[in-house]
């Protein structure tokens, strides 16, 4: 009696009045395990990489494209730019000089083979696979190695000239064959990862506080919770406004000074000169956006 | 272009005091001039250095500043919160003591109260001590004039 194969996956299937056929019992498994690969391919892959997807709505950049964090330039959320700024459209980034996301390994993922993917604008695929603890890739497409190996502090770089549309790293090595699709995270949790890193507080937003004696106002600012207290950058030389009920300036003479915990910031302004009247609510405006960076 | 991964400094800013200003890393610095570095590193220490360094905030509740840096030579007998070298001298971050932030400090001068309330108090007894001064003028310039 032929051979008969199942319709979808072609699995070869036994004659059930022929002898017992180990050989195509195993080919059947074989392609079983070819075929869900196949089939199940990115469905539940995790990507490693934050903000990896390059097309301009879903791209995140609170400070701006090519904006600043404090003195590093960043392209977007999460990926440090060093020189020449990217170019972001609706369908793909061109990546003007190298970019470079950083993150935390465990020793032992860091020793597990991973495949390092940038799907390119054109529809192409560039791939590799290795260890990041010993770094592989290519500089000119995509890179992994280690930063700081007692810090676990990993990053992975894409090469400067590029036309990227996504790119991630996945746990696990993988083929031409089963290289997995990209499958992109959602707005919604690619902006609660990048929040962790940075948050803008916009210009001129009312930040509420009290006075605390005639020189002395302070406020606190919840903000979503961050990786770690984060470091505040303010632009300097400019005016501060506060309005009290009783007393509203704008004054460049005053002393500012912040404390934060992963979750809040607490601003101080001590004027050079007494105008407050203690204990009284009031409201705080800066001209510049407040940068709140735990970058890595 | 390469990559050249710098350690990152810690800076602060003093004023003609000594009296701490300002603390921040390179990594949030565009002009050190002025600034002096008082530690090097890297990772999340350095890098984002304004909530590791200072133990208290830099100022209290009055903003007066709480902290100074000086060399360890001027200050043998007070404990040095964090020690460095400055042009090839030792110096340290040091807390200022009670004594010394209360020096700093102004009080506030009593502002008069503008509230309809207030003012209303106030318009009353002037009205009371105008009534008594002007029944006291009466009685000074009356009189009978003896014929």
């Amino acid at each position: 009696m032929a051979t008969t194969y199942t319709p979808l996956l072609e699995l070869p299937k036994h004659d059930p009045t022929g002898p017992f056929d180990i050989t195509k019992i195993n080919e059947g498994f074989d392609l079983i395990d070819t075929g869900m690969a196949k089939a199940y391919r990115g469905k539940f892959v995790i990507n490693k990489l934050t903000n990896s997807d390059f097309r301009k709505q879903y791209f995140i950049a609170q400070a701006g494209l090519n904006g600043l964090h404090g003195t590093t330039k960043y392209v977007g959320d999460c990926w440090i730019s060093w020189d020449a700024d990217a170019t972001v459209t609706d369908e793909y980034t061109t990546i003007g000089s190298a970019i470079e996301q950083r993150f935390y390994m465990t020793d032992a993922e860091a020793n597990t083979e991973h495949t390092a993917v940038l799907y390119m604008a054109d529809g192409t695929k560039k791939f590799h696979v290795g260890k990041p603890a010993s770094g592989f890739g290519l500089q000119s497409t995509i890179y992994c190695n280690v930063t700081d190996a007692a810090e676990k502090k990993y990053y992975a770089r894409i090469g400067g000239g590029q036309s990227v549309k996504h790119a991630a790293l996945f746990p696990g090595a993988y083929t031409a064959d089963t290289l997995p699709e990209y499958q992109p995270k959602g707005y919604a949790a690619e902006l609660a990862e990048c929040l962790r890193y940075c948050q803008i507080i916009p210009a001129l937003t009312h930040i509420p506080g009290v006075t605390n004696s005639d020189t002395s106002f302070g406020a606190k600012y919840q903000i979503a919770p961050m990786r770690i207290a984060p470091s505040v950058s303010i632009a300097s030389g400019k005016s501060i406004s506060i309005y009290t009920g009783d007393y509203s300036a704008t004054t460049e003479k005053y002393t500012l000074q912040y404390a934060t915990n992963p979750s809040q910031i607490t601003l101080s302004v001590a004027l050079t000169a007494g105008s407050f009247v203690a204990y009284k609510p009031g409201m705080l405006t800066l001209p510049v956006d407040i940068v709140l960076s735990a970058d890595l | 272009m390469g990559f050249e991964y710098k350690p990152y400094g810690v800076y602060i800013k003093t004023d003609t005091q000594n009296r701490i200003t300002s603390i921040n890393s390179s990594a949030f610095l565009h002009d050190v001039s002025g600034w002096m570095k008082i530690d090097e590193g890297y990772g999340d220490r350095y890098h984002h250095a304004q909530g590791n360094y200072l133990p208290k905030p830099k100022m209290d509740e009055r903003g007066i500043l709480r902290y100074m840096a000086a060399p360890v030579a001027e200050w043998p007998e007070r404990e040095a919160l964090h020690r460095f070298t400055n042009k090839g001298v030792e110096w340290a971050v040091y807390e200022r003591t009670q004594e010394e932030m209360d020096a700093d400090y102004t009080p506030p001068v009593a502002v008069p109260d503008g509230s309809m309330e207030g003012l209303t108090k106030e318009v009353a007894a002037l009205r009371e001590s105008n009534a008594q001064l002007q029944e006291a003028l009466d009685l000074l310039l009356s009189g009978e004039v003896d014929e």
